[in-house]
């Protein structure tokens, strides 16, 4: 990124299709290979003749060589200044382009047949989940060779980008980078305890209490309440491990964004980038609703830095807390006031299809910000800026069409949270999927443009 | 129901109709062969022909739902590549609209299996970083998906914004 090189210097000797190493067929079959050879080499060895397994292993060998060529043959990559192009498939083929500044990391991974013929895989990582791009296999120095030229180009489009686009403000570093964490809130004991006792196993463990004891009281053998105990020890256990885990809770704030810290024993260190929240969730579990309190998820993109061990909770921003302050906290982050936003519910024959849970559906958005509610027993309102959506959907099944009702979704990346309206009338549906691409729009334009 | 699927100004381009002739080609062939399948069972089975006649209507009739389906299915395809975003409309069973900004591609892919090269077809995909997206135009002639590819990426850098 510190020397920004001029287009035409970087990308002209690349713009040529290449192949991946030739050996590759060998690493990607090998253990395949090896079963075969055995198979067919026991036999002639064994026997002293070369016929039925020996044959048809040789059969498969010779067609997995075929096929292994034309697929090696097929496949060809090329880089030019703004994309990654890759060429597969022998049968169903397939050209698959990456955009270059949308490469997050790429590793070089060397399985370890691989690795034996000196060869590596690219895994080229982008925020997509479920497509997933490499190049298997470069001889290793190659492999390297490419990862600098995808990252350096990647450099450079950013860098083309981000001039046409004009200064845009922080993104270099106006907030100084100031070390220490500002304390924002800290869960005292008391919130714990309550949320603990307000808990599906404390009610559980009691329960299960109350059986044993009049199971002993009658006379009866406890022998047959083996399972019973196990599920007692089970809740006492997961309450131990969530009041130990969750010892002292803070948040503090960072320059890039909420870290939070917590532990009795081990302490977990948890830093949420703010940049790249892509939504918050607030669950209010049944049993903490009397006491008013509730629990604060967020949904990072690939920005979650994890110091500590384990992985209990890991989008877990507040695990239980006043309603009004994780709504505080939620709002801080998200940048925007969930509270001001219009939310409807569906119409009543809705519940044709939502028996139970109808009148908790809840979805709406405004300028910045879309807001889904849902949950019978736990309520979950989950908050979306319309600037991280990344497509707006409006679906309609059969029985839906029969009722006159549609659903909205609004897509998020991989992550607990899910803003979508479910069996709205057609006519809202349709209005909320429009006003959403034109809000999301300019949502997503820079701010200084505004 | 037509309007809530609609486009707000401007005509969908359509995917040509010879993705039904392919995928009802194939809706014959595997089911002709199960058919078969169930029928031959049932004459062994039963020594009678008893069950083949109503395996048989029922394979037909649901044969004829799926045929009509896919024609459905294929007329109801549609997009539209707006000024900043793309929009895709499908489904016969369930219906579906989806508009994907095209500053919120990550990736775009153009297949072709070997059935889908014999009748002249690709199919496009773009992948935002949401699984739930699902935006894909299969029935596309192969000038056509490389002309709509080549544009998806050159407007993605216009709209820029991965995540």
């Amino acid at each position: 990124m510190s020397d920004p090189l001029p287009d035409h210097v970087a990308a002209p000797e690349e713009d040529e299709f290449r192949r991946l190493s030739p050996l590759t067929p060998i690493a990607r079959s090998a253990i395949f290979l090896a079963a075969a050879a055995y198979t067919g080499g026991r036999q002639v060895i064994e026997e002293r003749e070369f016929t039925g397994a020996a044959i048809a292993a040789a059969a498969v060998l010779v067609a997995g060589a075929v096929f292994g060529f034309a697929s090696w043959y097929r496949t060809k990559f090329r880089i030019t200044a703004t994309e990654l192009r890759i060429d597969t498939g022998v049968f169903n083929r397939r050209s698959r382009r990456v955009r270059l500044d949308r490469i997050l990391e790429i590793g070089v991974n060397q399985p370890f047949v691989a690795r034996l013929l000196g060869l590596a895989e690219l895994k080229i990582e982008t925020a997509t989940t479920e497509a997933e791009v490499s190049l298997s296999y470069l001889p290793l120095g190659e492999a390297h060779e490419v990862r600098q030229v995808l990252l350096q180009q990647r450099d450079t489009a950013r860098a083309r980008e981000a001039g046409e686009e004009g200064a845009r403000g922080f993104a270099g570093g106006a907030a100084p980078p100031s070390a220490e964490p500002v304390p924002l809130v800290r869960v005292p004991l008391s919130w714990q305890v309550k949320g603990l006792l307000a808990s599906g196993e404390t009610v559980g463990l009691l329960l299960l209490g109350i059986a044993i004891g009049g199971v002993l009281a009658a006379g009866l053998s406890l022998g047959a309440f083996g399972i019973g105990l196990a599920t007692f020890g089970g809740a006492a256990f997961s309450l131990v491990r969530k009041l130990v885990g969750w010892w002292d809770w803070r948040v503090a704030v960072v320059p890039t964004g909420i870290q939070v810290r917590h532990g009795m024993f081990s302490l977990t260190t948890r830093t949420f980038n703010v940049e790249r929240l892509q939504g918050v969730r607030i669950t209010e579990p049944l049993l903490q609703r009397p006491f008013g309190l509730a629990r604060l998820e967020l949904s990072v993109a690939g920005g979650m830095k994890d110091n500590g061990s384990g992985d209990e909770g890991s989008g877990i921003a507040l695990p239980v807390a006043p309603l009004d302050l994780v709504w505080r906290l939620a709002a801080d982050l998200i940048g925007a006031d969930p509270s001001a936003v219009p939310t409807t519910g569906p119409p009543r024959r809705a519940s044709w299809l939502r028996p139970f849970g109808r009148p908790w559906l809840a979805f709406g958005m405004d300028d910045r910000l879309v807001v889904s509610r849902a949950g019978l027993f736990a309520r979950r309102t989950d908050l979306v800026p319309l600037a991280r959506v990344q497509s707006l959907r409006l679906t309609q099944g059969p029985l839906q069409r029969w009722l006159r009702l549609a659903s909205v979704h609004a897509d998020s990346p991989v992550g607990l949270v899910n803003a979508q309206g479910v069996h709205r009338d057609p006519a809202e549906a349709r209005r909320l999927v429009q006003e959403g691409v034109e809000r999301a729009r300019v949502a997503r334009m820079p701010r200084a443009a505004l | 129901m037509e309007e809530l699927f609609a486009l707000p100004e401007g005509e969908w381009l359509r995917i040509r109709p010879s993705l039904a002739r392919l995928r009802r080609l194939v809706l014959v062939v595997v089911l002709g062969l199960v058919v078969l399948v169930l029928v031959l069972a049932g004459v062994v089975v039963s020594e009678t022909r008893l069950l083949a006649w109503p395996l048989g209507g029922v394979g037909l009739l649901f044969g004829g739902w799926m045929w009509w389906l896919i024609g459905r299915n294929v007329r109801n395809w549609g997009y539209a590549e707006r000024a900043e975003d793309l929009w895709i409309r499908h489904g016969a069973f369930v219906m579906r609209l989806v508009v994907v900004p095209y500053g919120r591609m990550q990736l775009v892919d153009v297949t072709a299996g070997p059935l889908e090269r014999a009748f002249g077809l690709a199919a496009v995909q773009l992948h935002t970083a949401s699984p739930a997206t699902a935006a894909r135009i299969p029935g596309l002639a192969p000038q056509e998906a490389a002309r709509l590819r080549d544009r998806l990426t050159e407007l993605g850098e216009a709209g820029k914004s991965g995540l």
